[in-house]
């Protein structure tokens, strides 16, 4: 159940990341940072003439590469992230990266657009966990959202995280929450993201965001003051684990379809608890 | 380099001293000299450094891999052991044989190379194997003298069975005390039959009733379950089954992998390299190329167009029905070979698709069915 994040979340606590192209390594090799390309090839040029790789926090290939033998033979086991652009029509092609799970963790971050479940599917058969790039999910996707955390609460055979739900759902049961920000990985207190021309803005759904005045401070403040994010927020049952998330970039967005979602997660986690607190009360113990 | 594995079939012969009628590999006369295999094997070490592979497991078959002598065997392991070292690799010998042209010779052999195991055939009722112009009865004999034998000298005898329409007549329950206690066979695996290579008569009588195959099948689980898995008999596939749905560490067999061109080659005697040893037995222009003419096994598998199709198997089967399977991330649409020999393309799913996926789910409730058993006896001690 405790599968840790690909992003170990003590880091914020120390320093920022930085999400940063793979030219741009000679700059930032004292910071921690996840080193983006296309191409294995340019990925593991770079990071072989690079002797320090002590805050190397995971690699990114920011589309499907044609050849993965690179990342095969280069050995240090560093977790590899796979971006998707067009999920309904590449997720059959994940198939040639399945050999990359063999030397190195694999994620897959799949954009929440229409078949993007077909990617989900794929990603778990081949033992690769995966991250939804959720964004504001219209009405139009929720049908999907819903079928895929059905598919992760419910499949026997799923044994990979489908992030945000896994993470909230370990937060729900635990009753430790946990907010989207932290998860979906664009708190600005732990991110940046540079781009290929070495400007720096906030990850995500921030990057285009003028009234953040205090990135550092953005996801304490929202706690404290919920309203801050949206109106509806201030009453919600779910702001502890999404934290005004939803809000972002449009403060309008509906949350009616997000919050079923959180609602089923709530019920799952609830009748994993109360199983498990039948069963030590059969045993004559405490409950959790 | 890493922790991954690679296969090699390796077949040192295409001879056979049996004339079974549903073999799928069409004999010859070949046999590998040791001069050819330091080649091949110099060439696969070559290949695994290229690819950062730590481990080589060779599957050693024929033809009849007894055909040739204990000797041959001693010093191929020699060589071959020299030239890993050498490389950093740590290889594992297996055996598939019929064991009919064991003696008392293959013993230190088997113990030195083989960590004194082999893997033999058995069909129960034997109505395919038979000695060349000789019956069933007569190979019934003569194997079992010769595993009766290696099993006297101390040597594990693993096996793999075929089920047949005599199978499925006499049924789960006396297939079973037929293997387990008559034979006293201890690990076996039954594999579901197939028509490959040349088509004959008796190939054609090989398409079972799937509904009958699929009962036969999960009355079998049923009663090894019942009396053999807590005795420690591993049945496969049922045995690494119900470790992936135990959640403990499961060796699925290669049809079930999620690429096998990711992980498995076949080479026999000619140098011919395919994707298992039916494919570089009997199908020619499914062959992948000659390693002995070829300087490089990396570069023959990546101009080999034949290659590229067991490649993009997976790719064309998850875009079609596969991807709805509850148990893709188990099966990937199964044996490409098994589905080539029925349905004459590489492009379809396995056709024994119903029975996996009726095994895969009777398996997967008899782990929960174990679960639970073990919490009320967890709850009944507490």
């Amino acid at each position: 159940l405790d599968q840790p994040l690909l992003i170990v979340p003590d880091k914020r606590i120390v320093t920022l990341i930085y999400n940063i192209p793979a030219a741009l390594l000679p700059r930032y090799r004292d910071v921690d940072f996840i080193l983006r390309a296309h191409d294995p090839v340019a990925l593991v040029a770079v990071l072989a003439d690079e002797p320090n790789l002590e805050h190397l926090v995971h690699l990114r290939l920011s589309s499907l590469p044609v050849d993965i033998e690179p990342l095969l033979r280069w050995p240090p086991p560093a977790p590899l992230e796979l971006i998707l652009a067009a999920p309904a029509l590449e997720f059959a092609q994940l198939y040639r990266c399945a050999r990359l799970v063999d030397v190195r963790p694999v994620r897959v971050t799949i954009p929440v657009a229409a078949g993007f479940g077909k990617a989900a599917r794929v990603a778990v058969a081949l033992r690769m966990a995966v991250k939804l790039d959720i964004g504001q999910p219209g009405p139009d996707l929720i049908p999907e959202l819903a079928e895929v955390l059905d598919f992760y609460l419910h499949q026997p055979t799923v044994a990979q995280p489908i992030e945000y739900f896994h993470s909230i759902w370990l937060s729900l049961f635990h009753r430790q929450p946990v907010d989207l920000w932290t998860v979906q990985e664009e708190d600005p207190a732990v991110l940046r993201y540079v781009e290929d021309d070495g400007t720096e803005r906030l990850p995500g759904r921030l990057a285009n965001s003028n009234d953040v005045v205090n990135p550092e401070g953005l996801v304490a403040e929202l706690r404290c003051n919920p309203a801050a994010a949206g109106v509806e927020c201030a009453a919600c049952a779910f702001f502890a684990d999404c934290g005004g998330y939803f809000k972002w970039p449009r403060r309008d967005f509906d949350c009616a379809g997000v919050i079923g979602l959180f609602q089923t997660l709530t019920d799952a986690a609830a009748e994993v608890r109360a199983d498990l607190a039948r069963f030590d009360a059969d045993r004559g113990g405490a409950t959790p | 380099v890493s922790g991954r594995g690679f296969s090699l079939v390796l077949l040192s012969t295409l001879q056979c001293n049996a004339a079974c009628e549903y073999c799928f590999e069409t004999k010859t006369d070949d046999r590998l000299t040791l001069d050819q295999l330091a080649v091949i094997i110099a060439r696969v070490l070559e290949y695994l450094d290229e690819q950062g592979i730590a481990r080589l497991a060779l599957y050693w078959q024929g033809g009849e891999a007894m055909l040739l002598p204990p000797s041959w065997y001693e010093q191929a392991h020699e060589h071959i052991q020299r030239a890993a070292d050498a490389h950093g690799k740590q290889v594992r010998h297996y055996l598939q044989s019929n064991m009919l042209g064991y003696d008392e010779r293959w013993d230190a052999v088997i113990r030195t190379m083989f960590g004194n195991s082999v893997g033999t055939s058995v069909d129960y009722p034997n109505l395919h194997r038979k000695l060349i112009r000789r019956d069933t009865a007569a190979y019934d004999d003569l194997w079992a003298r010769k595993v009766r034998q290696a099993r006297a000298a101390g040597i594990e005898v693993t096996a793999i069975a075929v089920p047949n329409q005599g199978t499925l007549d006499i049924g789960a329950e006396r297939f079973y005390r037929y293997f387990v206690e008559e034979l006293g066979l201890r690990d076996f695996q039954v594999n579901p039959p197939f028509p490959g290579g040349e088509p004959n008569a008796v190939k054609q009588g090989l398409n079972l009733d799937p509904e009958r195959l699929t009962r036969f099948y999960l009355e079998l689980a049923d009663i090894w379950g019942e009396r053999g898995c807590a005795d420690g008999v591993r049945i496969g596939p049922f045995s690494e089954l119900l470790d992936h749905f135990s959640h403990r560490p499961a060796c699925l067999p290669c049809i079930w992998h999620e690429n096998c061109a990711d992980t498995l080659v076949a080479i026999d005697p000619r140098g011919f390299v395919a994707q298992c040893d039916c494919w570089v037995a009997s199908y020619s222009a499914y062959r992948f190329g000659n390693l002995l003419e070829s300087a490089s096994l990396a570069a023959l598998l990546r101009a080999s167009p034949a290659r590229r199709q067991f490649a993009e198997r997976p790719i064309a089967l998850v875009e079609g029905e596969c991807l709805r399977c509850d148990y893709l991330s188990l099966c990937h649409g199964g044996c490409p070979v098994r589905t080539f020999s029925v349905r004459g393309t590489l492009f379809e799913r396995d056709p024994n698709c119903s029975l996996y996926r009726s095994l895969f789910r009777h398996i997967e409730r008899m782990a929960v069915n174990l679960a639970g058993k073990t919490v009320q006896t967890e709850l009944n001690s507490a």
